[in-house]
């Protein structure tokens, strides 16, 4: 009864989408103000709606209702509970149907929060949200239905959940991811709106810039926890694959952080708005274009969830739709928005402006790289691979100019600079980071390498530079707590970029891994630790068993960690999974993972030294801590 | 003490094999460079590669090895050739021509 109720809520939620875009827009054509303002309460229904086929699915779910053919797919009697809520997005529907929640979230929440815009405005921005959720419901009705059941011979118990995503890294990673994607279709929303409306000026520019920031934080912690998850988990020590599903994530990111960026000098300096409402386009195609790479099962990915051609071919001709009319409004609006506002070469406004080229560009490298195979495939019915040694080409030189230009951007004041005069406030500044980046190292490591130089230069440039902008604003307001929200986001936003540089660029460069026979109370090096192999046991979970093992890391004598690596065989569906053991630190992981044992007695094992791979994930947060103190201290306003 | 599973007398040559066992990819994988792979026919090929090294194969002969058995999908790093030359050039002539259009914008 209740998945046939989950599913009735849905048509209904599928019906008021229609109307949410039918009736305001009639509304638009009359001048109906009464028809214009239905948009609210219409919003208001088709999340109810929605929320209460969410709830059915995961009542589905908690109660093992295996008659629902998703749940048999992804969940199992045996599950602990929390992986029976989570399993809800762990498949291609449910995670289709989190999707079309949060995005009735978000506009909800929009609706609720904008009552000061002007009417016609948001009418437009409620149709636009509601053809996008309209295109999503009819997606998830017509090609992937959560609730079809398995009747009338349903299985005594599910399939399982994925052995991969038991775990709660995995947990609350699709819903963050999600809450980026989707939070980009209300930056989107408005600027459709804007061009629609034939306006001139782009006042909303201030919020644009708050929901972006918002989705953007979200993004981010969803990104990280990916990186985070797959270090942990996976059991090789990396953190990034340049994978087209990382990829996918990655692009709508680094645009948003130049949309960012352009909505501040189309708020504060009325310049580059059509460039803005392009990138706001832009930002949400990339989310949906994320959306279709993941979900078509086109590109061979760790990640491909859709095996049916009917669901790439729908979301390919969905994203051509909105993608296409959304440009094409823009081809015939953007001329509303042509600047004759003189800039000059040394200016906080040329700064971001170049700073966001190089931002888009290195995501189109990245789109280019992702898709090439996919088209040379096409025409020349080739394969052909394109992998790290190609995206760290065409990235790292173009994220170059940018981390240059970050301490720049705050420090040049708006409008006229003198470029002897800016350097003269940085001398000391670029002399001591010159000066660490050479020397630092060498407190952990012998040689260093020019990239090392440089990577760790950058950061410590941002990291003094930015300092030196604070305490120069500091002593201007006289106390710290003088400090607006935004210069804090700023700060911990930039500062955090650095962080994560530098972290990449050690971690790169320092890391050792070993691969080793051994056998119990064998022991090996690895930079400065002794590992001694003390133990061996079999092990019983849950829902698998295996083997563990017992690990001591020694330095200079003294213990520091026991870790206990595992081998797990999950016994629904026979997968074997590698439980890596990772000794964290704020200066270096000790990582160990089980190999295979040996013939000739003893494990093969794997151990990795990874200096500073920590800050990569602590520079991320701190990134998306900038984003969520910007985005409030905006909104107070 | 515990031994390396592949042991090198010379460190260049753990350089080599490190790297190319990283740039290619596993051709049965959804996507894993040979190092990370654990199917069968990869841990068979990486104890190929050990031994082309210690041979004292070069680079581009390992790489001509294995692209001849598995074709062009198994190089992470695409070739630099005519058909591949947009993917390569691509993003340095879109950056121009965006630096272009922005220097325009500053001279007006």
């Amino acid at each position: 009864m209740m998945p046939e109720l989950g599913l009735f809520s849905l048509i209904l939620a599928f019906c008021l989408a229609g109307l949410q875009c039918v009736l305001p827009g009639l509304g638009l054509l009359k001048h109906n103000a009464v028809w214009m303002q239905s948009a609210r309460p219409i919003v208001l229904g088709q999340s109810f709606f929605i929320s209460v086929s969410f709830l059915c699915l995961l009542y589905a779910f908690v109660q093992n209702d295996f008659s629902v053919s998703y749940v048999a797919h992804h969940s199992n009697a045996s599950l602990p509970l929390v992986y029976k809520i989570s399993a809800l997005w762990g498949g291609h529907e449910g995670s289709l149907l989190l999707w079309i929640f949060l995005l009735s979230g978000w506009t909800t929440t929009v609706s609720l929060t904008t009552r000061h815009l002007p009417a016609p405005f948001l009418t437009r921005v409620f149709i636009v949200l509601g053809m996008i959720s309209f295109g999503f419901l009819l997606f998830l009705l017509a090609t992937s239905n959560p609730f079809a059941r398995l009747l009338p011979n349903y299985p005594v118990d599910g399939r399982d959940l994925n052995p991969l995503l038991q775990d709660f890294g995995l947990i609350i990673h699709p819903p963050l991811l999600y809450m980026g994607y989707v939070g980009f279709a209300i930056p989107f929303a408005f600027a459709i709106s804007t061009l629609w409306g034939g306006d001139r000026t782009l006042p909303v520019a201030k919020w644009m810039r708050s929901w972006t920031l918002l989705a953007f934080s979200f993004l981010t912690i969803g990104i990280a926890l990916g990186s985070w998850w797959a270090y942990y988990e996976l059991g090789w020590g990396g953190w990034w694959f340049w994978d087209p599903v990382e990829n996918a994530s990655f692009m709508p990111w680094i645009v948003a952080i130049a949309l960012i960026h352009t909505l501040m000098l189309s708020d504060k300096r009325q310049i580059f708005q059509g460039w803005t409402l392009l990138l706001a386009i832009v930002v949400f195609a990339l989310s949906l274009l994320g959306t279709f790479l993941v979900r078509s099962g086109v590109l061979t990915s760790v990640h491909a969830f859709a095996h049916d051609p009917r669901r790439g071919i729908f979301l390919l001709e969905f994203l051509l739709v909105v993608v296409g009319t959304a440009l094409t409004l823009y081809s015939f609006r953007a001329k509303n928005f042509t600047d004759n506002t003189k800039i000059d070469l040394i200016s906080r406004e040329t700064a971001i402006v170049i700073s966001t080229i190089f931002l888009v560009v290195s995501s189109a490298a990245i789109l280019l790289g992702t898709l090439f195979p996919l088209v040379f495939d096409a025409l020349t019915s080739q394969k052909l691979s394109v992998g790290f040694p190609y995206f760290n080409a065409v990235f790292i030189p173009f994220m170059i100019p940018v981390l240059l230009l970050m301490p720049l951007g705050p420090i040049s004041k708006w409008g006229h600079n003198v470029l002897g005069r800016l350097f003269k406030k940085l001398t000391w500044t670029i002399i001591i980071t010159l000066f660490l980046a050479v020397e630092l190292p060498l407190f952990f490591a012998e040689t260093v390498p020019l990239g090392v130089v440089i990577g760790l230069g950058l950061g410590l440039w941002i990291i003094l530079g930015t300092l030196k902008w604070v305490f120069d604003k500091i002593q201007m307001k006289g106390s710290v707590l003088a400090l607006s929200k935004g210069a804090l986001g700023m700060f911990f936003a930039h500062t955090g970029m650095a962080v994560l540089v530098i972290g990449v660029t050690l971690v790169s460069y320092y890391q050792i891994e070993r691969e080793v026979a051994i056998t119990l109370h064998q022991s090996l090096d690895i930079a400065e630790y002794k590992i001694i192999f003390q133990d061996l046991k079999q092990i019983e979970g849950a829902n698998y068993i295996g083997s563990q093992g017992h690990f001591l890391v020694f330095k200079q004598g003294k213990k520091e960690a026991d870790l206990f690596p595992e081998k797990r065989i999950f016994v629904v569906q026979g997968l074997r999974m590698t439980e890596t053991a990772i000794d964290p630190g704020f200066f270096r992981d000790i990582y160990i993972s089980l190999g295979e044992p040996l013939k000739e007695g003893g494990w093969s094992v794997r151990i990795y030294y990874k200096p500073f791979v920590r800050w990569i994930w602590l520079g991320a947060l701190m990134m998306a801590l900038g984003g969520f103190l910007s985005a409030w201290g905006r909104w107070l306003k | 003490m515990a031994h390396d599973i592949y042991s090198f007398s010379d460190p260049s040559q753990r350089e080599l094999f490190t790297k190319v066992i990283h740039e290619l990819r596993c051709s049965v994988c959804q996507n894993q460079n040979l190092s990370d792979s654990m199917a069968p026919l990869t841990v068979d090929l990486r104890n190929e590669i050990y031994e082309k090294v210690q041979s004292h194969y070069s680079e581009s002969e390992i790489i001509e090895f294995v692209t001849h058995r598995y074709g062009t999908f198994v190089l992470y790093n695409p070739p630099l050739q005519w058909n591949t030359a947009f993917l390569w050039f691509g993003p340095v002539l879109i950056l121009a021509m965006g630096l272009f259009l922005f220097g325009k914008y500053l001279k007006k």
